[in-house]
């Protein structure tokens, strides 16, 4: 009988990405497209954060003294979609670019031309979103959630606002679509569904989530659109429609699109932390069963959003209790990130500092999610700043700090080069602090009864009003840290290891750093 | 990927032109499946309420899961097996079978790489026989058709010497 040998050949060293602007337009590299995604979300993040700025200089005081009013419930729309559309989720994006293919030993994500155009899709959308701060009627103002028939009633801008939503969603859909084509078809030989890292595993369910649920937001603000341009009534109760139905509708795609938020996030959680507690992650499998659990409820709590429209006892009661199960997978992964960092031999890095306020304020976050999720308190509760306080708990120390974290931990191995890891640490402490002074007032003045989206409140919340403004602006510039850092950290410093962190395990760490512009072109064997 | 084997018995080497799969066309169908059926049950149950709009949404979102998960498949499926023997260069080409056939003289085969300039170009990679060209690697990207060209390069010129020895 005879005898094979085999060569392998995987050469990644001698060809390098074209130079000039149109590598960056046509490229179909997952790293470069990564690396768009990523400086994408930065630019959005400081452009919706100087809205937010804008938001807490005029809530400063009592009365109205900066920005007129629909200005102000302008910059609070604009503010959310910015943010959850235009820095959360691309900053995911970039992150599971860059690093999904790496994780699981694929050459590239499986379909390269389809990621160009999403990504390019996402500038022109914005841009779309935001010109419509300079139209007539002004921009939207009617809250993210562009219930109808409040979002009916605005300028002609409207139309070009649904128009960008449509654009955003398009990109997300093909992201997704690929994400779910490479993590399945381009996994190395050995790289079993059980053996892949968290992150692969919580952006997979995260990319199914998004497949399920983007038609859904898709189709409620094309109804907008025809009842406002083409004479439908889908939610005009003076043609026959229901405007209650959009809201169940809208929150059918948008609490799956708040997991979507931050299930991303668990998966960087499991990766960092056990990389500085040098132990490996406690209860793998349970995590990813937790993870699914979490995308099933989503789908099966959405009315929690609006126990305040007048729904049948029994399903106030349903919604409630459903919402309730949803912190016993997050317990399962809470406690098992602390079981992980339970005896061992931990190291407080940048990256493990964003890992653990995470968990510290994410649970804060969670907590008083549980109180939102009683149905007779949440009528007290409803349209308060204590909503407020609580998904910026969740999304800001939970979605911002993941990604935070992602970018300090694998920074080293995108550029080559190690952070400044004093500036670094400046940053965690700094935005810390003014996160808390921010937000945790925001829980007082709610439970006190001053309502969100308003540029002028009474006189008894004003303290707290100024000090969480205090805290607005602390933060806010302290970011400036980060975007140093970042600018720095691209530009030089100490070269990185190959490894990067000590108790860093998978096999983004076994390429050199930087990492090459073309990896795993033969795929490794996983044993 | 591009893999290299050599029969120790008879000498001939085959180099292996095809993508990774690393998953089936029945898991596949069901990966696409799931997807759509979900999609379009929320769509068909919203749609029973009256809004029926998000139907049209979910439908296409589900003809573009299929495309994709059935392009990546068949595209990651495609194999080349090009066989140089000691007269013949033999290359086969096929979606998991050999579909396609094509058998050339060595002796009088040249291999023709572009390797265009351009970053979005990947280049055509042909072997030149009796007046006929015929691509390979056509799935490949630049980088791996440059590797290829080199392996096919140094597979066809291992035996010159011989070759000019006679005459």
């Amino acid at each position: 009988m005879s005898t094979a040998t085999t060569e392998h050949h995987d050469h990644h060293d001698d060809h390098g990405p074209a130079y000039g602007w149109k590598r960056w337009l046509f490229t179909t590299n997952h790293k470069d497209i990564g690396t768009l995604y990523l400086l994408f979300s930065l630019v959005m993040f400081f452009i919706g954060g100087g809205m937010a700025l804008i938001i807490r200089a005029e809530l400063w005081q009592p009365g109205l003294q900066i920005v007129d009013p629909l200005f102000f419930n302008s910059m609070t729309t604009m503010h959310a979609l910015v943010m959850i559309f235009g820095v959360v989720m691309p900053a995911f994006v970039g992150l599971a670019n860059w690093m999904i293919p790496m994780m699981i030993g694929g050459p590239d994500m499986a379909l390269p031309r389809l990621n160009n155009w999403s990504f390019w899709i996402m500038p022109f959308a914005f841009l779309l979103l935001l010109s419509t701060l300079f139209m007539e009627g002004g921009g939207p103002a009617g809250g993210w959630t562009l219930y109808a028939p409040l979002s009916l009633q605005g300028g002609d801008s409207f139309a070009f606002v649904i128009f960008s939503i449509h654009f955003m969603g398009i990109s997300s859909v093909m992201g997704s679509i690929n994400i779910v084509a490479t993590i399945f078809n381009m996994r190395a030989p050995g790289m079993t569904l059980m053996k892949m890292p968290l992150f692969v595993w919580t952006w997979l369910i995260t990319a199914y989530l998004l497949i399920a649920v983007i038609p859904v937001l898709a189709g409620a603000v094309t109804m907008l659109l025809t009842d406002r341009y083409f004479g439908t009534s889908f939610f005009s109760a003076a043609g026959g429609g229901d405007p209650v139905m959009y809201q169940h509708i809208f929150w059918f795609f948008g609490h799956p699109e708040v997991y979507i938020l931050i299930l991303p996030a668990f998966g960087i959680m499991s990766s960092i932390i056990p990389t500085f507690a040098r132990k490996p992650l406690f209860g793998y499998a349970s995590m990813v069963y937790a993870t699914a659990s979490i995308a099933f409820l989503s789908f099966i709590v959405w009315a929690h959003h609006m126990f305040t429209v007048g729904m049948p006892l029994a399903g106030e009661m349903f919604f409630m209790f459903a919402t309730m199960m949803i912190s016993v997978p997050t317990g399962v992964k809470v406690f098992n990130w602390m079981a992980t960092m339970w005896r061992g031999s931990m190291t407080f890095e940048t990256p493990m500092l964003f890992a653990i306020g995470f968990l510290v304020m994410f649970t804060i976050g969670g907590l008083s999610g549980l109180m939102l999720a009683i149905t007779p308190a949440d009528i007290q509760y409803h349209d308060t700043y204590f909503v407020v306080a609580h998904f910026h708990y969740v999304l800001v120390p939970g979605a911002i700090y993941s990604i935070m974290a992602a970018t300090y931990y694998w920074i080293p191995k995108w550029t080559g080069n190690m952070y400044d890891e004093k500036l670094g640490k400046i940053h965690f402490w700094i935005s810390t602090i003014f996160l808390n002074v921010l937000f945790f007032p925001m829980h007082f003045v709610g439970l006190a009864g001053m309502p969100r989206r308003i540029p002028d409140y009474s006189l008894q919340f004003a303290d707290w009003n100024m000090v969480a403004s205090i805290g607005a602006f602390g933060f806010g510039f302290s970011q400036l840290i980060f975007a140093y850092v970042v600018i720095k950290c691209m530009k030089g410093g100490e070269k990185a290891t190959d490894e990067v962190w000590e108790g860093a395990d998978g096999l983004e760490w076994t390429v050199a750093s930087p990492a090459p512009y073309h990896t795993f072109e033969t795929p490794p064997t996983i044993k | 990927m591009v893999v290299r084997q050599v029969n120790s018995k008879t000498g001939e080497t085959q180099i292996i032109v095809r993508g990774n799969r690393s998953m089936s066309w029945r898991a596949n169908v069901m990966l696409a499946s799931s997807l759509g059926i979900v999609s379009m049950f929320f769509g068909t149950g919203i749609a029973y309420f009256g809004f029926w709009l998000v139907l049209p949404f979910a439908g296409l979102e589900f003809a573009l899961v299929l495309y994709c998960l059935s392009a990546t498949y068949r595209r990651l499926g495609f194999t080349e097996v090009i066989s140089v023997g000691d007269s013949m260069v033999v290359v086969e080409k096929g979606h998991d079978k050999p579909e396609k056939t094509i058998e050339l003289l060595r002796a009088w085969i040249r291999l023709q790489f572009d390797d265009p300039p351009s970053c979005f170009d990947v280049g055509k990679l042909q072997l030149k026989a009796a007046g006929q060209f015929h691509e390979i690697g056509g799935n490949l990207s630049k980088e791996d058709k440059r590797l290829l060209h080199r392996e096919l390069s140094l597979c066809l010129d291992t035996d010159e010497p011989r070759l000019q020895l006679i005459s």
